[in-house]
């Protein structure tokens, strides 16, 4: 591939590599060969036969797109032949399109527009037919319009290889069309809605429902930023016309978005957008300025602490906030309120990796890249539904698939991801780390690790067999997994020639399994590029980088670190407190020694545990001020609400589960204060001067404590200890009482607490409202329950009333609930796990009975 | 045929073709009168012989009389056969249409052939594989195994000189070298029987009349180049070739020729039977193989051609029946035997289906090199009613029209192929007089424009564009510019379309409008159909000299367009005529005519 060959284009000598298109060749030197069904990253079928060219020697005209370059080859790409048969191609495509231009969407930017003015084709001679198909607005994101469509293909390949394979050709010659499973609507085909068919249509066949009439493609203006949903945090252009956000696309067409990326914007514009502070009077929020909000919670947080002493403060940022804001949260409430008590989302959601992968490695960036996902040889699944949190690495799984990737999945639950595996071990729920322990014990045995590598680089090899020995008693009958399956994966696992990915979730993994997951790479040397763990926010690796845990400070040094600590206190000025302080989730619960808490971007009443027990920590705090863009269920307990900005009006950075920074441009302008303004402000008026001009102000100071955010590197331990620690179960054990374990977990369209996706057109695609009980076929026939039935599910903690949806990727016994829902923390433990102070069950047994039918149900 | 048994046997021709024109119905009454007069004799059947004009057949085998056919028999006249012939051993003569020493009218049809894919056709019971066997069936293949290696295999075949007879033409050989060495770890066989063409049933009759010798060549291929299994992929179309077809596997199979070990020597082949679902596409060799494979049935761009990529991405040898049949027949005779036929570039011979206007219609096996009109006049004794020659289709939907003068041309690949039609799979339709060739050219266009595919542009919009200009010139709308719009448009999906079906599907227009102008210019000028078949163009008239007011015409006419008075001049309403033509077929006095 790499060799370089000459040939001639139109005259012109040109060097490119061996083994490209004409077509690929031609655009390296700058000229456009125009082509419809062909797209810059998608298999070309040579359908359209605009693309062709004349090549000295061959009778027949060739097609650039698919025609492999020869060395010496000479094309010609405009001579009359070429040109009468490129002509014939638009005007008969004309013939059959409705030359609606005039306001057509795509109208400056269609391609058929294009090519038929470049070629001069002023009119078809053919009268134009009216194909008759009735417009397609039945889901609130795409518009299909098959009258305009030109049969190119582009939608049915994208969909293929990025999408959920819903669509294709159906019928043939003139009455041909673009079609899914029934030639159902796209909501009832369990289409993504990842909208790359939307992005590739050369027409205005596939639109963006938000565009229309909104703007002409020439009067839009692109901001390239990136996305602040999951860990991916992948590139986007937003385009706006003045201060509006229209749409989102990508730099290249075929760049994959994900329904929440692609159209999960909305909620920026959406009407209950906070803009003003509130104070609480009398119970109720009511309306104030920016000073006397301020003025206010500086006055309560001051006394506070005068009063009960900087440790009864607390404050818990989210990740979805650039580094920027959450670098200085942490600094606000490090230095200028004197407590360690700073925490974020990152307790919940990955707490575990981030210390052992610190506690391991010495740094938190051991993630490979997404790209090197695609290229692996082996992907080791654990936690399969990675297309729901994570879509894109979806893709790249199913990519590497494509490209004939092994995939061994490791779920109770059989998704997406576990059907198309060569190795699909259904394990019970919650015995991951057991299984996984199983696996590197049956890898021992076999010989299946490199005894290079565990000799020099780990110290504490004899004392891994052993635990691994005890722990492999049992595993079959623990995880139900057979053993053949076992020592099936150990041999995938082991092989040492291969690059092998273990993918995992953060999120669902509890401390023992990132333990067996860290020791699989340690077995087998595979400590650089040999996982990713999918976050499941877009900046939770930069909350970690900017100390907003309790026991790190920024560039993640222990607080107990005196070195850092010196060096922290000079550059901010201030006496550091040197002791760990409380974790989000000990902040929140009754018995905390926390008096006054400041929130910035959290919703814990909808994503932290126990909802009865969070809310009434909250509404039992002395002070509690919430900085967010809505007026949540958290914000709504709040003495103070301060309103901030979304990541379309921020510029900053996030730092995604690969590592990477990515570079948040403002689009808009910000619809309220810039959240890092806000706290500094506040900051100044408790006498603490935070003095930045702008953002990048805050990531120079930044780039002075972490080497790895200024071009440098971070330190990393050079041997390694393996890392074992046997806690039990991670679950609640059913009985007769709560027979069911519940999980819940991310779903396709929704996010996390649900405070910005359900002000999104995109919550309205969820199955009832994203508000459900997941159940197996079989539990649900002997609960006597069906699709849409009223059930009442109860734990321990409490009970809600929720519609049945029969799921038949789940097991016996166990039901999911969505993680955004409000009712499903009301089910959950909030049982804290001591060593790393996140939550300890991941799994609550519940019980679950049919509510009675109230009358007759009419269905209307 | 007669064996030691010596009682009489009755075969009667239970093709398709056959069963259309009631063969069963006649071995039935067979099957009857034997009982009945208490004649001792066997019942047997075969496929199809070819002389479609004279179904049903049924053949009479004595010990002394040899092999008579007797044509056109119906069930009444099974009586008189089974009794002068059978009981009395005096053949019936006025019914014969073949038999040894008899000269009739149809003894042409069958002495200017030469049959070699054909060679069983009508001869052998096509489901007992004895009778196969017995005709040396299977030898070739015990041959290949015992004796030759696959390259020689395929050595012979180049030699033989044997092309491609779907109707590309590409040398067989060649094909087989190429697959054998493409790369791959499993190879496919893949026999298309998917024969689309309107009029065209040579495969149909191969696979029914004589199954076991495409089985035979396939397993061959299979040998040569290497592949361990093969796909027939026919028509669903054709449930007889289907029954015939899992008929023979099993009993190929249960002999030996076929699975594991076959004939005791370490070749493993297996056949599987693939029915289409009716799309014409589908016999465009990447669009079958997509089919196979649980795809749309859409071709794509070669290369890679399917020698190096082509079913599951592995090589494939795709090849049609009439191919496969020869193959046996060239290993048995030499390579030598089978080039010594025909011309220098087109060896062999080459089955037509021949049908139209013409006097003995049906499935004729000719050497290469043979004339336009040897074929239409000495064999299918010229046109029907003693019509004038028009033209003559070859080629279907993808060939082209030949006018007169081109009946001279001898039958070779190049030479069509220079005249703007293509040999095709042999399909060869005869139109006189009677025939609009403007008419013509519409029929076959709205067959290749129903069935595009509909991926690429050409073809799916071009063809439908060609398509309302011919509907609009037999409607008497069309305009001079069209003629030129309608070439020109013809020219750039001839150029410009993706497979085979599209690049193909303008020739009947392109070659019409080359060799029969003058009659578009007539619908166009003159908004004149000469041959009186593009109704739009055509008036009814009464000659008032002839009319003798009779009023068998006002009788006749089912839209009451014929008014007057009996004993008086009769006139057409042409406002309210259909153009149905009853009036002119019923007069008796000859006064009506069309203009």
């Amino acid at each position: 591939m790499s060799q370089l060959i000459t040939l001639k284009i139109e005259g012109r000598e040109v060097t490119v590599p061996d083994g490209i298109t004409i077509i690929e060749a031609a655009t390296h030197t700058g000229i456009d060969i125009p082509h419809l069904c062909y797209c810059k990253g998608l298999e070309s079928t040579g359908a359209c036969r605009l693309c062709l060219v004349e090549l000295e020697g061959a009778k027949e005209l060739v097609v650039s797109c698919r025609r492999k370059v020869k060395s010496g080859m000479v094309v010609r790409t405009r001579t009359d032949r070429v040109l009468e048969a490129r002509r014939f191609v638009v005007e008969l495509i004309l013939s059959n399109h409705p030359g609606d231009c005039m306001s057509c969407e795509r109208n400056g930017t269609c391609e058929l527009q294009k090519y038929a003015y470049e070629l001069g084709i002023e009119k078809t001679r053919f009268t134009v037919k009216d194909l008759g198909y009735p417009v397609d607005t039945s889901n609130p994101l795409i518009e299909r319009n098959y009258n305009l469509c030109i049969l190119c293909g582009r939608c049915i390949r994208i969909c293929k290889t990025q999408g959920s394979d819903i669509l294709d050709f159906m019928q043939r010659g003139m009455v041909t069309k673009v079609t899914t499973p029934l030639d159902k609507p796209l909501q009832e085909v369990d289409c993504d809605f990842c909208g790359s068919c939307v992005a590739v249509c050369p027409v205005a066949a596939l639109l963006e429902r938000s565009r229309k009439f909104r703007g002409r493609e020439w009067e839009l203006n692109k901001t390239k930023t990136a996305c602040s949903y999951c860990g991916c945090s992948c590139d986007l252009l937003i385009n706006t016309k003045k201060g509006e956000i229209v749409k989102v696309t990508t730099e290249e067409k075929t760049d994959y978005l994900c329904a929440r990326g692609r159209f999960g914007w909305d909620y920026v514009q959406n009407g209950e957008r906070l803009k003003v502070p509130r104070i609480k009077r009398d119970g109720k929020l009511v309306e104030c300025t920016w000073d006397e909000a301020l003025d206010y919670v500086a006055r309560r947080l001051s006394k506070i602490k005068d009063t009960h002493g900087p440790h009864s403060l607390g404050g818990i940022v989210s990740a979805h906030h650039t580094n920027e804001v959450i670098y200085l949260f942490q600094r606000f409430m490090r230095a200028c309120l004197g407590t360690n008590n700073v925490d974020s989302s990152v307790r919940l959601l990955s707490y575990p990796a981030v210390a052992d992968f610190i506690e391991v490695f010495g740094t938190p960036d051991v993630a490979c890249s997404l790209a090197e996902i695609e290229e692996a040889d082996t992907l080791f699944i654990v936690h399969s539904d990675v297309d729901m949190s994570s879509p894109f690495v979806g893709v790249e799984i199913k990519r590497a698939s494509k490209r004939e990737a092994k995939l061994v999945t490791i779920d109770p639950r059989s998704t997406r991801v576990a059907e198309i595996s060569h190795l699909y071990l259904r394990l019970k729920p919650g015995t991951e780390a057991i299984l996984l322990n199983g696996i590197a014990h049956c890898m021992l045995e076999e010989g299946l690790y490199s005894r290079e590598f565990v000799e020099t680089k780990c110290s504490n090899m004899d004392q891994f067999k052993e635990f691994l020995t005890k722990q492999a008693r049992d595993v079959e009958r623990k995880t139900g997994v057979s053993k053949e399956s076992i020592a099936k994966a150990a041999r995938f696992y082991g092989e040492s020639d291969k690059k092998v990915v273990i993918i995992f979730s953060p999120e669902a993994s509890d401390i023992q399994s990132v333990h067996a997951i860290i020791n699989l790479l340690l077995l087998t040397g595979r400590v650089k590029g040999g996982v990713f763990p999918y976050m499941p926010l877009c900046n939770l690796r930069g909350a970690a980088d900017m100390g907003a845990l309790s026991e790190f400070y920024p560039g993640c040094k222990v607080v107990d670190d005196s070195t850092t600590r010196r060096k922290l206190e000079r550059i901010y000025g201030a006496a550091l407190p040197d002791k760990p302080g409380l974790s989000s989730l000990e902040m929140i619960q009754s018995g905390t020694t926390i008096s006054g808490l400041y929130i910035l971007g959290e919703n814990p009443v909808v994503s932290f545990p126990n909802t009865t027990e969070t809310v009434k920590a909250l509404t039992s705090l002395d002070f509690l001020v919430v900085q967010d863009i809505f007026l949540t269920e958290t914000a709504k307990l709040a003495d103070v609400v301060l309103p901030g900005i979304s990541f379309a009006e921020s510029s900053g950075t996030f730092t995604n589960s690969e590592g990477k920074v990515k570079v948040i441009n403002r689009a808009i302008d910000p619809l309220a204060r810039p959240d890092w303004k806000i706290i500094a402000e506040l900051s100044s008026k408790m006498g603490y001067p935070l003095d930045y001009d702008s953002e990048e102000k805050i990531m120079d100071e930044i780039k002075t404590l972490i080497p790895a955010y200024s071009g440098g590197s971070w330190d990393r331990k050079e041997r390694y200890s393996f890392i074992m620690a046997d806690m039990g179960r991670s679950y609640e054990t059913p009985d007769s009482t709560h027979p069911y374990l519940l999980m819940t977990g991310p779903t396709k369209f929704d996010f996390y607490d649900g405070s910005r996706t359900s002000r999104s057109r995109i919550s309205q695609l969820e199955p009832f409202q994203g508000e459900y009980l997941g159940i197996n076929p079989e539990d649900a026939k002997s609960l006597g329950i069906t699709e849409g039935s009223k059930v009442l599910v109860s734990s321990k903690r409490g009970s809600i009333t929720v519609a049945a949806k029969i799921d038949e990727s789940l097991p016996l016994g166990l039901v999911f609930m969505p993680a955004h829902f409000s009712g499903s923390n009301v089910l959950t433990t909030s049982d804290i796990e001591p060593t790393t102070r996140t939550r300890k069950i991941q799994l609550s047994a519940v019980a679950i009975s049919q509510l009675e039918e109230v009358g007759e149900v009419t269905n209307e | 045929m007669m064996g030691e048994n010596a009682a009489p046997k009755i075969v009667v021709g239970l093709g398709s073709c056959g069963i259309a024109a009631g063969a069963r119905e006649v071995l039935a009454a067979f099957e009857r009168e034997l009982k009945r007069q208490g004649v001792r004799a066997k019942l047997g059947r075969t496929g199809c012989l070819g002389l479609c004009y004279r179904e049903v057949l049924a053949d009479v085998i004595t010990k002394s009389q040899g092999r008579i056919s007797y044509g056109n028999v119906t069930p009444v006249m099974v009586p008189r056969i089974v009794e002068q012939h059978i009981i009395n051993d005096k053949p019936v003569e006025e019914w014969i249409v073949l038999g040894d020493g008899y000269t009739t009218p149809d003894t042409d049809f069958l002495t200017r052939q030469y049959r070699i894919v054909l060679r069983n056709c009508g001869r052998i019971d096509p489901e007992a594989i004895e009778e196969y066997v017995a005709r040396d069936g299977y030898k070739a293949l015990q041959k290949v195994l015992a004796e030759i290696s696959p390259e020689d295999v395929i050595s012979i075949i180049k030699e033989s000189g044997l092309r491609g007879r779907g109707g590309a033409g590409f040398p067989t050989g060649l094909k087989w070298e190429f697959t054998r060495k493409a790369k791959g770890d499993k190879k496919y066989i893949i026999c298309n029987a998917d024969e689309g063409d309107p009029g065209a049933f040579m495969d149909r009759s191969v696979l029914e009349g004589d199954p076991h010798s495409v089985l035979e060549g396939v397993l061959i291929a299979g040998y040569a180049v290497g592949a361990q299994e093969g796909f027939i992929y026919v028509r669903a179309e054709y449930p007889l070739a289907v029954k015939r077809l899992k008929v023979a596997l099993e009993q190929a199979k249960s002999h030996g020729f076929l699975g594991n070990n076959i004939l005791g020597t370490p070749f493993n082949f297996n056949i599987k039977i693939k029915e289409g679902a009716g799309a014409f596409v589908c016999g465009e060799e990447t669009a079958l193989i997509a089919s196979i494979e649980g795809r749309r049935g859409m071709p794509r761009l070669r290369p890679p051609f399917p020698a190096t990529s082509g079913l599951w991405g592995k090589p494939t040898c795709i090849n049609n029946v009439e191919t496969f049949a020869n193959i046996a027949w060239i290993i048995s005779n030499g390579a030598g035997k089978y080039s010594a036929i025909g011309t220098e570039k087109s060896k062999g011979t080459k089955v037509f289906a021949l049908t139209g206007r013409i006097k003995r219609s049906g499935l004729v096996e000719v050497p290469m090199g043979i004339t336009l009109r040897e074929i239409i006049f000495d064999i299918g004794g010229g046109i029907k009613d003693d019509g004038k020659f028009k033209a003559v289709q070859l080629g279907g939907p993808s060939g082209g029209c030949l006018s007169a003068d081109l009946l001279d041309i001898p039958i070779d690949y190049e030479t069509i192929t220079q005249t703007g039609a293509i040999m095709g799979s042999g399909g060869m339709v005869v139109a006189d007089e009677r025939t609009c060739m403007v008419d013509l050219a519409k029929f076959f266009l709205s067959f290749t424009q129903n069935e595009s595919c509909g991926e690429c542009v050409p073809c799916r919009l071009g063809t439908k564009r060609m398509l309302e200009i011919l509907i609009r010139l037999t409607q008497g709308k069309g305009e001079e510019e069209d003629l030129y719009l309608l070439r020109n448009l013809a020219r750039d999906v001839k150029v410009a379309s993706l497979c085979g079906l599209g690049q193909t599907a303008p020739n009947p227009v392109l070659t019409t409008l080359e060799y029969f102008k003058e009659e578009y210019e007539a619908h166009v000028r003159e908004r004149r159909c000469y041959a009186g078949v593009c109704t739009d163009l055509t008036v009814f008239v009464i000659k008032d000299n002839l009319c003798k007011g009779c009023g068998i015409c006002v009788k006749h006419c089912p839209v009451e367009a014929i008014v007057g008075k009996r004993k008086e001049i009769y006139h057409i309403d042409e406002s309210k005529c259909i153009k149905c033509g009853l009036c002119m077929e019923h007069c008796p006095f000859d006064a009506i005519y069309r203009a």
